[in-house]
């Protein structure tokens, strides 16, 4: 097969913005099953393709290379903080929106992740409600970043 | 060390409470201020000064304000606060950032820019994270 030169950020973006290329959502988690119903509706929210890894070496890998929409991540599938985890991907691409899986209080989840620009704690087991959620929040701040055209 | 001056052109954005400009106070933290102040430098020295508001942005939308500058055509930032992320979004966009430091005003925030006087704001100067 021909190599194909790898699409920049920026081409990546303005494809997406003009709807030649669907969103992704990379999620993280150890156990996908049980959340597949918080999966398959932010699916179809945001008509956006849905890939599950199971470890940090493969979400930052996919942080790098696949320029996602979001990044949902279950604290319990990490070989990191999750505050770490989230700062390297910060590093890689300010524009990814980061949701996490937490069971942590509110303020404490706030405290240990402030300024890290987390867009929505989410519940250990979210459900469909946290997908429209999350749908919701992830579309006005995209309509904010410009990115994304298709949602 | 003498840090390189700002000789070239460049749009200067700055935090700032109300009313803007030179003399008003500097914001506290750059995403939550009334307004910024836009300075226009040409060779280091002060060619245009002009006030934008702050955008409204929720919990997580903390580029809204970054893409908010870069839409105004800054290309240099000072800030006493920040956090990582929007810090990495300014970054990622080739807009240069800077800390404040002691800097009362916004016009001696500006004026220690431009005579090279101010840090470059890196990570270790962001806010949260636990760290606080």
């Amino acid at each position: 097969m021909r190599w194909r030169k790898p699409l920049t950020r920026e081409v990546q973006y303005r494809h997406r913005k003009q709807g030649k290329e669907m969103d992704n959502i990379v999620t993280v988690s150890a156990q996908a099953e049980s959340w597949r119903g918080f999966t398959d509706a932010l699916k179809e929210l945001l008509s956006a393709d849905i890939i599950t890894v199971g470890s940090s070496s493969e979400a930052i890998s996919l942080a790098q290379k696949n320029c996602p929409l979001a990044m949902v991540i279950d604290q319990n599938a990490l070989d990191k903080p999750l505050a770490e985890m989230v700062r390297e991907i910060m590093v890689i691409d300010a524009m990814i929106n980061v949701a996490c899986l937490s069971d942590l209080p509110e303020d404490e989840f706030h405290e240990k992740t402030e300024g890290l620009g987390i867009l929505m704690q989410l519940s250990p087991n979210p459900d469909v409600s946290e997908a429209f959620q999350l749908a919701s929040r992830i579309r006005q701040v995209s309509t904010t970043q410009g990115v994304t055209g298709t949602i | 060390m003498e840090r390189r001056k700002c000789i070239m052109n460049c749009t200067i954005a700055v935090p700032s409470a109300a009313p803007g400009g030179l003399e008003s106070p500097l914001g506290a933290h750059f995403g939550h201020c009334d307004l910024y102040t836009l300075v226009s430098a040409d060779n280091g020295e002060i060619s245009e000064v002009k006030v934008i508001p702050n955008v409204p942005h929720q919990q997580g939308g903390c580029m809204a304000p970054v893409q908010h500058l870069a839409s105004h055509g800054v290309n240099q930032m000072i800030a006493s606060g920040m956090g990582l992320r929007p810090l990495m979004g300014f970054n990622q966009m080739g807009i240069k950032v800077y800390f404040g430091g002691d800097a009362q005003t916004v016009g001696e925030a500006v004026q220690a820019m431009l005579d090279g006087k101010l840090t470059e704001f890196k990570q270790e100067h962001t806010c949260g994270g636990g760290s606080h």
